[in-house]
Order: C-alpha cells, then sequence, then structure tokens
C-alpha cells in the first residue's frame, strides 16, 4: 500500500516541478511579449499626452477623439503614466493633467475604490487621490480607517490637504503614541508648514501627556514664534521627556526669555533635560551661560559634560578660557572632557 | 546469535521508520512556511504597489540611520562597497567604516579614494571592543567615518567599536564586501516608521558573482553559469523568499543576516552589542536581543522584509565554500547551546516553543539525521531490512517534494521580482534547482556535518575567504545611468 501511495507522490510531485517549471518559462517570456506591446501603447499615449500640455491654451477642454490613446490604456496603464508625469508639473499644467485624469475615468475610480471594502483597494484608491491632489470629500473619512496602512495613507494625502478639519483629526490621532501612523502624521502636519502652527499651538496648550510629546516633536520642527509661551510654560512638566523637548523647542526659538529660562534647566534633575539646554544654549551661542555651564563639567552624566563642553566651546573665547581653566580640575572626567574639547583642531567640525 | 541480528532487523526498521515520521514532520512545516511566506508576500505586495518610497527622503522626522561597516583586509572590495554605501539614497545617514586592523592597504585604499582626514573622536565606550587608533572623516562625503582599530579577532568586535560611534537612531549593519540596493534602507525603514515593537529588520541578500557592477551598483543580474555560484543562488533564493518571510508570520525570525540589517540602537546597546566570542555573532544578537524583550514582557518584532535588497559574493570554490558552510553550522550550534534555556519554554512564546526547536531539530541535527538515515538505508538494503523499491520510491518522494518547494520559491521569485530577465536565465536557474540535489546538497550535508563535530571538539577557527572584487565582473558596454 505504501509503496503505490510513494509512487503516486512521486508522480505528482514530477508533474508539479514540470507543469512550475514550464509556468516560470512561460510567465517569464509572455509577459516579456506582453510588456514589449504595451511599451508601445504607453509611448504613444504619452506622445499624445505631451501634446495635450504644450498647447498653449490648457485651460480648454480637450476634445474626445485626442484621449482615444489615453483611453485605450489599462487603469494600470494610465496610472503609471500619470504617476510618471504629475510630479513633474505645477501650475496649470498639472492642473490639466488632473482633469485629463477625471475626463478619461481615472478619479471616479479612485472614488470606488476607497468605497471598497477590501482594505488594499482603499489604499490604491487613496494613493490615486494623492496623485492627482484631489478626494477631498472622500479620503478624510479614511483617517479613521481601521487599517494602518490605509490610514497611513490618507495622512500623507493630508499634507496636501491642510485644512482645518483635516489638522484636528491629525492632532487627535497622535494621542495614541502607538499609532502606526504617527510617524505619517508628523510627517505630514511639518509638510503643511505655516497652516498648522496655530492649531499646534492650541494643542500645546491643551494637550495631555499622551501627546504632547508628539507634538513637540513637530513642533520643534516647524519653530513658529507662537510656541514660545507653551514652551516656556512647560519647562516646569512632570514629565522629563517633555522638559527635554521643551528645551529643544525654546533652543529652536532662542531669544531673551528662552535662553534665561535654558540656563535654569542646566540645573534640571533629569540628565536628558541638562543635556538638551546646553546643546541649545551652545548652538545659540549664549556664553552669558558659561558659567553655569562650566559648573555641567563636572556632572555625573557623561552625556551632559560633552554637551556642556561643546557648547562651551562653541561660545569661542569665553568658554575656551573656562575650559582650559577645568584642565586643572581635581575630579579627573571633567579635565578629561574640557582636554577632549579642547584637542578638537579649529577647522574641524566635531566628529561625533 | 539470531537474537542478536533479530534486534539489529528490528532497530534498522525502527530508525527506518522514525526517519520517515521525521521527514513527514519536516516537510509538512516546509509547507506551512510555504504558504506563510505566500501570504506575507502577498500581503506586503498588496502594502507597496504604488507606494511613494521617496517621501521619506525630504522627512524632517525620518529617524537617523548610522551604517556600521567592519572590514577586515577588504582592499580589493573595499572601494566599490564603499561607494554604494555612499550612493544609498536616505536623507539622514552617517557611514562608518571600522578598519579592523587589517594588515593589507585597505586602510590606505580608503584614504586615498576619499580624501579622508583625522579627526578628534569624542565619544563614550558604552560596549568593549578593542582600542580605536585614529578616526577619520572624508572630505568629499562629510558623513563617511572611518574608525582604524586594532584587530579583536572579530566581527563582533569591529561592530561593537562602530556602535559605541554611531549617533544614529538605527543602526544598519553590513558587511564591507556587501552592495546595497540605493533605495534598500527606504524600503528597510518603513516597519520602524510604523511600529515601535520593530526591534530589528532584514532584507534580501542576493548573489553577485557574474552581474555587472559599476560604482558600486549592480547594473544588469545574470542567472550565474558556474554551477557552484548557481546552486548557491537558489539555496539563497530558497532561503530568504521562503525561509525568512514564511517565519514573519509564524514567530518571527531567528537570524537577520549580518550582511544586511537593521536595529533600533538602544536595543542593542541595552543588549550589550555583539558577542565577541560568538562563532554567529549575527543569530547570536538576534536572539539575544528577542530573549531580552520576553523577559523584560516587552512587546516586539523581527520583521524580514523582501524588497531591499543587498548584494554579496559568494565563494566560488569547494573550498571556501565548505569553510563557509563549516563556520555557518559551527555558529548556529553555538547560539543554540548559548540560549539552550529558550528550548521549549513557555516564557519565550513562539520563540521558545516553535521557533527555536525548529532550528534544533531541523537546521542543526538534519545532517546529523540525514547521514544516519542514509548508512542505516545501506545497511538496512544489505541485510534485507529495507525494500529495496520502496526506498528508492521514498528517495524519489523526498527528492521530489524538496524540489517542488524550491520550484516554487523560483516562481515566486519570478512572479514578484522578476530579477532575472532572459529565458537563458531562468533555464539556467531551473537547471541548477533539479541539479543541486545530485551531489552539492550531499556535499553541504558532510560540511554541516564536519561544522557539528568541529563545535563538539571546541574548534573555534573562522577560516578564511578570498576576495575576487566585483571590479573583475565584465563591464557594461553602455555607460551607467548616473
Amino acid at each position: 500500500m505504501f509503496d503505490t501511495l510513494l509512487a503516486w507522490v512521486a508522480l505528482v510531485e514530477g508533474l508539479g516541478i514540470f507543469v512550475l517549471a514550464g509556468l516560470m518559462l512561460i510567465h517569464g517570456v509572455g509577459l516579456s511579449l506582453l510588456e514589449k506591446h504595451s511599451r508601445r501603447r504607453v509611448e504613444r499615449a504619452r506622445a499624445r499626452l505631451l501634446d495635450i500640455l504644450e498647447a498653449e491654451d490648457v485651460t480648454e477642454k480637450v476634445p474626445e477623439k485626442r484621449l482615444e490613446d489615453l483611453r485605450a490604456l489599462t487603469r494600470g496603464q494610465q496610472i503609471l503614466l500619470f504617476s510618471q508625469i504629475i510630479p513633474n508639473l505645477k501650475g496649470s499644467r498639472r492642473n490639466t493633467l488632473t482633469r485629463l485624469a477625471g475626463d478619461i475615468g481615472l478619479t471616479n475610480r479612485a472614488e470606488g475604490l476607497c468605497k471598497s471594502r477590501f482594505w488594499w483597494r482603499r489604499l490604491q484608491g487613496i494613493r490615486l487621490f494623492t496623485l492627482l491632489d484631489s478626494g477631498e470629500d472622500i479620503v478624510p473619512g479614511l483617517l479613521k480607517d481601521f487599517h494602518p496602512a490605509v490610514r497611513c495613507q490618507a495622512v500623507e494625502w493630508a499634507a496636501a490637504h491642510p485644512t482645518t478639519p483635516v489638522i484636528d483629526s491629525l492632532l487627535k490621532m497622535l494621542e495614541n503614541r502607538r499609532d502606526p501612523a504617527r510617524f505619517s502624521i508628523q510627517d505630514s502636519l511639518l509638510r503643511m508648514g505655516y497652516p498648522a502652527a496655530a492649531p499646534l499651538r492650541a494643542a500645546l496648550d491643551s494637550s495631555t501627556a499622551s501627546n504632547l510629546v508628539s507634538v513637540l516633536e513637530v513642533a520643534i520642527g516647524l519653530a513658529s514664534p507662537q510656541f514660545l509661551a507653551p514652551a516656556l510654560d512647560l519647562r516646569s512638566n512632570q514629565e522629563p521627556a517633555v522638559r527635554t523637548l521643551a528645551a529643544k523647542l525654546l533652543g529652536a526659538l532662542g531669544g531673551g526669555e528662552a535662553t534665561e529660562v535654558l540656563t535654569g534647566m542646566l540645573s534640571d534633575q533629569d540628565p536628558q533635560v541638562r543635556q538638551a539646554a546646553a546643546a541649545a544654549l551652545g548652538n545659540l551661542g549664549h556664553w552669558p551661560a558659561a558659567t553655569a555651564l562650566a559648573g555641567l563639567l563636572r556632572d555625573s552624566v557623561w552625556g551632559v559634560r560633552r554637551e556642556a563642553g561643546l557648547a562651551l566651546r562653541n561660545f569661542g573665547a569665553p568658554g575656551h578660557l573656562i575650559l582650559r581653566h577645568s584642565l586643572g580640575d581635581e575630579w579627573a572626567p571633567a579635565a578629561e572632557m574640557a582636554k577632549q574639547v579642547l584637542d578638537i583642531p579649529n577647522q574641524a567640525e566635531p566628529a561625533f | 546469535m539470531d537474537e542478536i541480528s533479530n534486534f539489529l532487523f528490528n532497530v534498522l526498521i525502527r530508525i527506518e521508520w522514525a526517519s520517515i515520521v521525521y521527514f513527514l514532520l519536516v516537510n509538512s512545516l516546509y509547507g506551512v512556511l510555504l504558504l506563510s511566506a505566500c501570504a506575507q508576500m502577498r500581503t506586503h505586495l498588496l502594502a507597496s504597489r504604488g507606494e511613494n518610497l521617496s517621501r521619506v527622503l525630504g522627512s524632517q522626522v525620518a529617524p537617523h540611520i548610522s551604517v556600521l561597516a567592519p572590514a577586515y583586509e577588504e582592499a580589493a572590495t573595499i572601494t566599490e562597497s564603499v561607494r554604494s554605501l555612499l550612493a544609498l539614497s536616505y536623507p539622514n545617514l552617517e557611514l562608518i567604516v571600522v578598519n579592523d586592523g587589517s594588515r593589507d592597504d585597505t586602510l590606505q585604499v580608503l584614504v586615498d579614494q576619499f580624501e579622508l582626514v583625522p579627526v578628534h573622536p569624542i565619544y563614550q565606550e558604552l560596549i568593549p571592543s578593542q582600542p580605536i587608533k585614529a578616526l577619520y572623516r572624508s572630505r568629499s562625503h562629510p558623513n563617511l567615518v572611518v574608525a582604524d582599530k586594532e584587530n579583536g579577532g572579530s566581527k563582533a568586535d569591529a561592530m561593537n567599536a562602530g556602535l559605541n560611534l554611531a549617533t544614529g537612531d538605527l543602526v544598519c549593519a553590513i558587511d564591507a564586501d556587501t552592495l546595497i540596493e540605493p533605495d534598500a534602507l527606504q524600503r528597510m525603514v518603513r516597519p520602524f516608521l510604523t511600529g515601535d515593537k520593530v526591534i530589528a529588520a532584514g532584507g534580501t541578500i542576493r548573489l553577485v558573482n557574474g552581474s555587472q557592477v559599476r560604482r558600486g551598483r549592480v547594473l544588469t543580474n545574470q542567472a550565474p553559469r558556474d554551477p557552484l555560484v548557481g546552486f548557491q543562488v537558489i539555496e539563497y533564493i530558497r532561503a530568504f523568499l521562503f525561509g525568512r518571510l514564511g517565519w514573519n508570520g509564524l514567530g518571527g525570525n531567528l537570524i537577520i543576516s549580518g550582511a544586511f540589517g537593521l536595529f533600533r540602537r538602544d536595543a542593542m546597546l541595552r543588549a550589550g552589542g555583539y558577542a565577541h566570542d560568538a562563532l554567529g555573532e549575527d543569530m547570536e544578537l538576534i536572539v539575544k536581543l528577542r530573549c531580552q524583550m520576553y523577559e523584560e514582557g516587552r512587546p516586539h518584532q523581527v520583521a524580514f522584509i523582501p524588497d531591499p535588497v543587498a548584494w554579496t559574493e559568494a565563494p566560488d570554490t569547494l573550498r571556501g565554500l565548505s569553510s563557509q558552510r563549516d563556520r555557518w553550522h559551527r555558529g548556529l550550534a553555538d547560539v543554540i547551546w548559548r540560549y539552550r534555556h529558550v528550548f521549549f519554554n513557555r516564557r519565550y512564546g513562539a520563540m521558545g516553543m516553535v521557533v527555536y526547536p525548529y532550528f534544533f531539530f531541523v537546521e542543526l541535527l538534519a545532517p546529523v539525521l540525514e547521514v544516519v538515515g542514509l548508512i542505516v538505508l545501506v545497511v538496512g538494503l544489505a541485510v534485507g531490512a529495507v525494500n529495496g523499491p520502496f526506498a528508492a520510491l521514498f528517495f524519489a518522494a523526498a527528492y521530489g517534494y524538496g524540489l517542488l518547494l524550491t520550484m516554487l520559491s523560483l516562481l515566486l521569485e519570478e512572479i514578484f521580482y522578476r530579477r532575472y530577465q532572459s529565458w537563458q536565465d531562468r533555464v539556467w536557474l531551473i537547471t541548477w534547482t533539479i541539479l543541486e540535489n545530485f551531489g552539492y546538497r550531499q556535499l553541504t550535508v558532510l560540511w554541516r556535518l564536519r561544522g557539528l563535530v568541529k563545535f563538539l571538539l571546541g574548534q573555534k577557527g573562522w577560516g578564511t575567504m578570498e576576495r575576487r572584487g566585483f571590479t573583475l565582473s565584465p563591464k557594461p558596454d553602455n555607460p551607467p545611468p548616473l
């Protein structure tokens, strides 16, 4: 019985191997032929599309006949063609291309995909809308999609659509620190730039610890003067991570009030905060803080000593004077850090 | 006397049956792995189709990545490798090449080619390593740093020195002779952007032998005509597209190739970096990281992502290959022994209950069981304990199943990646798939068995691999696109 079974198994396997090898060859050769054929069609359509875009008056409706080559392409080929051309265009020509996409049914296709019950179709739909720079009616609803990939793409789309409801939705999403879309949200808010500043300021004023860190990270990137007041308030937040980011934000903003607060933060209990404050003062070149920074050369944490040393170096002559004085410090790690910082060649940037 | 021969006869039959049961179990597991790999591949492709990879390039919040490339006597390939690394498309990147006390011209080649100038280091030695003698930064490529250190006798020591110098949120560990595709980091960083559970990620390794390489980039990929390299290409496709991808959905990977992996730096530092005395330092690090995460009760993930591709040179001599496989198997045995407490330990979740036992029974013991099975078969046939036609059919079915799985992996490669464009390439790949069962697989079994024996005898030598250098590959007729 086993012999017969094994013989059948071996036979089926042999057939399977034969079929798979055949499939592999047929797939490769068939696809090559298909590609050769479709390449000609795509090139023809591309040439026609460029002709239309080069026409002087791009505001007029394009005659149906001129769209035939575009319509002859499959959806995939149309999307590929548009995705290759759209990123290189701006202004009226880009608008024309978006209008053409609507004329050949791509916008309707994107809408249909966004309503699909399959996540990968919704994802493709938003990607198409992101490409075509449209979908204002349908995509904001997908910011709450259950599938993370769909949410991430909707957030990516949002970067080019900085409306108040969209920004509010993004800030609401930031409350979940484990949301897979967190990177996309922060990135989109930063790409929005100025329109995101006022809502971010409001979020900094009202945020709980749950999303404060994420909001601060974005605020540092934007560095709008609107953030100064909340940043000053946050210096006394209970969370060290928040205070650290507040110090970085103050460092990005600069100014008299910020440097005064930063100097005070040099004596914070948390080493990360001290380190961030020292780095910020160094970057701002606020030499009146040199004496306070000199004290940090005796800090028990290596990272704080390093930032203090580098900040002093940034101050030029006053800092160098303190560093040279610290060479004689009786506590060896402080003297060693001063030596390392002073040894950095003048013309070169510090390596690390 | 009759009693003894009856006893031996029964033992032989039982061993044969045990071999059949082992075969069925292992191959069922392979089947599950393949199904899992197909499901993973489908999800991956659905999610990545039409994706705008370049978005991360213009992002202010993209994580900072430090690429660590240890180099030991790599003068022949180091220029191409570093050029390939400098050509990586990623916004926030520092490249740290660690010259691990090379006795050849590796350092001088780097100094000459990349205009290195000495710089002063301020860094903290968080993980012990051999001392760094000098640090250099490139004038032409400011993100390139070269550390010249005393030889530590292992790649782990060089990596740890690099880890001390690294400033990135993520650390990309590579071999200095690895060529990485320009968009590989953009692809590899994806899981870190969408989940804070991911502690490490690995990409696909392919073999560069026979391909055209210029300025650190692989221009065309050709199926090797040399059988020894051809067999290895098939092995790599099987291991990455079916093995590693399959484990993504079945308890996670235990190996991220040392030739190309991305890690969270804080997790690496917490784990104490690479073990200096480990033979398989890449696997050891992953097991250590995962154990630590389980022990601290932290959810984590070690992801394999199929589309970032790195190219490496395969040994093209029997001697080089045997030394490599022997070393790999010793490394596996070493890690399995170090972390034996994980074995069937519920505390370590799927890793302890599924992945670790698999690596022990299937990966580590396979050569032993295969050789024992063959010996018993021969003896069984000689004394009449095994039916000849049955044995032949069994072998046909066993090898046929392996062949079928490999063909399926090749088909996955063909459908999803199409790296091999011409029909001749496909014919060569099918040929190597069929031929590898006749001699090559048996040789690898012997090499692995030798590795296991050496491990049991306590031998820890690394062996050497001769580098041909990428520039020896045929040059293209047309200049490459810049």
